[in-house]
Formats: C-alpha cells, structure tokens, sequence
C-alpha cells in the first residue's frame, strides 16, 4: 500500500532570521520523499536562496510581509512553489550569468538554476505578486 | 553565527562557525575587512560552518578580490562540507584559495 504524502506548506515573514527555520523545515518535507542526502542538501541551497531573493530584492526593506513556500510531488519532480506579494519580478532576473569576481551577484541565481531542473515564473491571481516554481526530478 | 580570531605564522585566522547565511553575512564580510584592511594576510578557517548561502561566498569573494588588490594573502583553510558543497556547485572551489591547513602552506614571502 502507498500513502499518498501531503502537500507542504511553510508561511514565513521577509526576515532574513527566519531563514534558519524555513531551512530546516524544507529539509523535513524533503526526507518525506526519500531523496538522497546530497540531494536534500542542494535543494536547500537553492530553495533558501530562492527565498534570499524574495526578502532581499522582492521585498526588499519590507520586514514583515508574508511569504508562502509550497512544496508537492509531481510524478518524479519534486515541485516548489514560493509566493510573494510583491511587485512582479523581472522575469529575466532567472537567467544565470557566468560568475564575474568583481561582480559576485548573481551567485544566487546561478545556484538554483544548477540545483534545480527547471525554473520559471508561473501566470500570479492576484494583480501584485510572483509565484517562482522550481521543479527537481528526485530518483 | 559567530567567529573566533587567531594569528597562525603570518596569518590571521578568521574561523567562522555556524551558519554563514543572509543574517549573518554582514558580521562576516565585516571581519574579512576589516582585517585585510590593517594589512593583514588572512585565511578564514571554515571548518565549523554548518550553512553558507550566496551572501557568505560573496563576502569570502570580495575578500579575495581585496587581498589582490592590496597584494596581500587570502585564502579558505578547512572547508567543512556544507561550505564545500555550496563552493562546487559555484564552481569556486577552482577559483578561491583552499587549503587543508595552515601549517602546510609556503611562507608568505616578505614584499
């Protein structure tokens, strides 16, 4: 018999502290799935900074605006979604950049798109706001 | 996260410990400076990291870039894994200064 595993959701507010919470709990949702240990790890890394992303540049120095992270499977993809209600994202800021030393930004970006088997903005309800979803295939 | 401060042969030795993320960065980035700053050849010791994000590398980046600038020593002593991991999947585990240890390295040569 197989249990059909829940749907994940972990409500957070823009606070960079919250972080270290958000982290662990992506990485209890992940075990649910049996991925490996390398695997949960690189997804941590890229979910956070997926994360990094809405509270510094989405949101900006707005401290308390919520966000939500949705995590669910797909077949074989586990599928993230994180949803903001900030002001829509440039839809280009997903296209990684080779690294510059004098420029370090865009290290971010680079991470998720090199944990992460496909990255892309998803059509928003509601008039402000970004759903980025991130799908990883899991073995 | 917090860090600890030791001078090893010419080095001085910033080992960070815990989580290196978007919180806690700043303090990081702030010592790394600060350091190379008074002209010092510095290592930041790794070994103790539990979780570094892009905010943590960049910060070791900015130092490494700064140490060129000022022909000064610069370089990652005892990457944990966590840390490891973050670095080779940046591909800058080819690009930053690891070492093993410190005992190990040449001497800095006096300029």
């Amino acid at each position: 018999m197989t249990t059909a595993l829940a749907q994940t959701e972990i409500r957070f507010t823009s606070r960079s502290a919250q972080l270290h919470r958000v982290r662990g709990e992506i990485r209890s949702a992940c075990e649910q799935y049996r991925c490996s240990r390398e695997c949960i790890d690189h997804i941590v890394i890229a979910v956070n900074e997926a994360c990094m992303n809405v509270i510094e540049h989405a949101y900006g120095k707005e401290c308390d605006a919520e966000i939500v992270l949705k995590i669910f499977k797909d077949g074989t993809a586990l599928v993230f979604h994180l949803i903001d209600h900030a002001r829509p994202s440039d839809r280009d800021c997903l296209r990684p950049q080779a690294i510059d030393l004098s420029r370090p930004g865009g290290l971010g970006v680079l991470l998720i798109n090199e944990v992460m088997d496909d990255v892309r903005f998803l059509a928003c309800a509601h008039a402000d706001g970004n759903v980025l979803e991130m799908r990883k295939t899991i073995e | 996260m917090d860090y600890k401060i030791r001078t090893e042969g010419q080095y001085t030795v910033i080992a960070l410990r815990g989580d290196v993320d978007l919180h806690h960065s700043p303090k990081a980035r702030e010592q790394i400076l600060k350091y190379l700053g008074e002209q010092c050849h510095v290592m930041v010791d790794l070994a103790d990291v539990a979780y570094i994000d892009s905010s943590g590398i960049a910060s070791l980046i900015e130092g490494f870039q700064l140490a060129k600038q000022h022909k000064l020593q610069f370089g990652l002593v005892g990457v944990s894994e966590p840390a490891m991991q973050v670095l080779k999947l940046a591909r800058l585990d080819r690009v930053l200064p690891i070492h093993q240890t410190i005992s190990g390295m040449a001497p800095v040569s006096i300029r």
